[in-house]
């Protein structure tokens, strides 16, 4: 096993995602693979907030279906069907509940779920640097991509050292393979991987395991 | 104690779980509860496609 290579697994939003979700049953073997070899992963700090917010906004999507479920049975109640009030009451109890407890859990568990990683920092100059690249309609295309890629570059610069190789993964291909954008990682050192399969064959190349 | 590839890094905040195990259990944790949404990840899924499709592109 070649232990005189540092090797940095850098990832951002979607692996968070199927590794809470068990999306992809490789993402958690890397990240296995990664902690047995004590490879340090680093995650944008936006990726998670991202991330919450991907989930916030759908069980806040699930309560506006509860709403709307609730105006039909509200109108209901007048009805001949008015043996729906129960379940109109139980409806607005279990929403109350939900509000109340959901959304502070959620945040609780993803800012537990953050104290696996390294985080890098999202700075107002990070902020910047995406907003430049955009101006410059510079890959990646998207507001919340760029936001990633300049927090990963950001990163890079500081961390890039002659024995250490960074490995940047993001199943986004279509935002993210571009040559010009592959070309300035690796003047950083950083390699970029678009599946965790594809980082797993690669570490245990760098590895020699 | 650092390793080899636990050099010290600039500029990040470094994780405060440091086991394995420690960390497995805050992915257990978090899974646990988004367990009380059946059918979550696939919504999310959707949804954070949604915005990638409509997010503003330069």
């Amino acid at each position: 096993m070649n232990i005189n290579k540092n090797i940095l697994l850098l990832a951002e939003t979607n692996f968070i995602l199927d590794l809470i979700f068990e999306q992809a049953p490789e993402s958690e073997r890397l990240f296995v693979l990664a902690r047995k070899h004590d490879l340090q992963l680093i995650v944008p700090e936006y990726s998670f907030a991202e991330a919450e917010g991907n989930i916030g906004t759908t069980i806040q999507k699930r309560h506006a279906s509860l709403d709307t479920a609730l105006v039909a049975l509200k109108q209901s109640e007048r009805s001949a069907y008015h043996d729906v009030i129960p379940l109109i009451q139980q409806l607005e109890h279990f929403k109350t509940r939900s509000i109340a407890e959901e959304q502070p859990n959620l945040h609780a568990k993803i800012e537990h779920l953050a104290q696996i990683a390294s985080i890098i920092p999202f700075s107002g100059d990070i902020a910047a640097r995406a907003e430049l690249r955009g101006l410059r309609r510079l890959a990646p295309m998207k507001a919340s991509d760029r936001n990633i890629y300049e927090s990963i570059l950001h990163f890079a610069q500081a961390n890039r050292s002659p024995g250490t190789q960074m490995i940047f993964l993001t199943r986004d291909i279509g935002d993210f393979d571009f040559p010009y954008l592959h070309q300035e990682l690796a003047e950083l050192s950083v390699e970029l991987r678009f599946s965790a399969g594809d980082c797993i064959r690669r570490i245990r190349e760098l590895l020699e395991i | 104690m650092p390793t080899e590839n636990t050099i010290p890094l600039k500029g990040v905040i470094p994780p405060k779980l440091i086991s394995l195990e420690e960390q497995l259990e805050a992915i257990r944790d978090l899974r646990e509860f988004l367990r009380q949404f059946p059918g979550l990840a696939e919504e999310v899924m959707k949804e954070r496609e949604h915005q990638q499709e409509h997010s503003p592109a330069c």
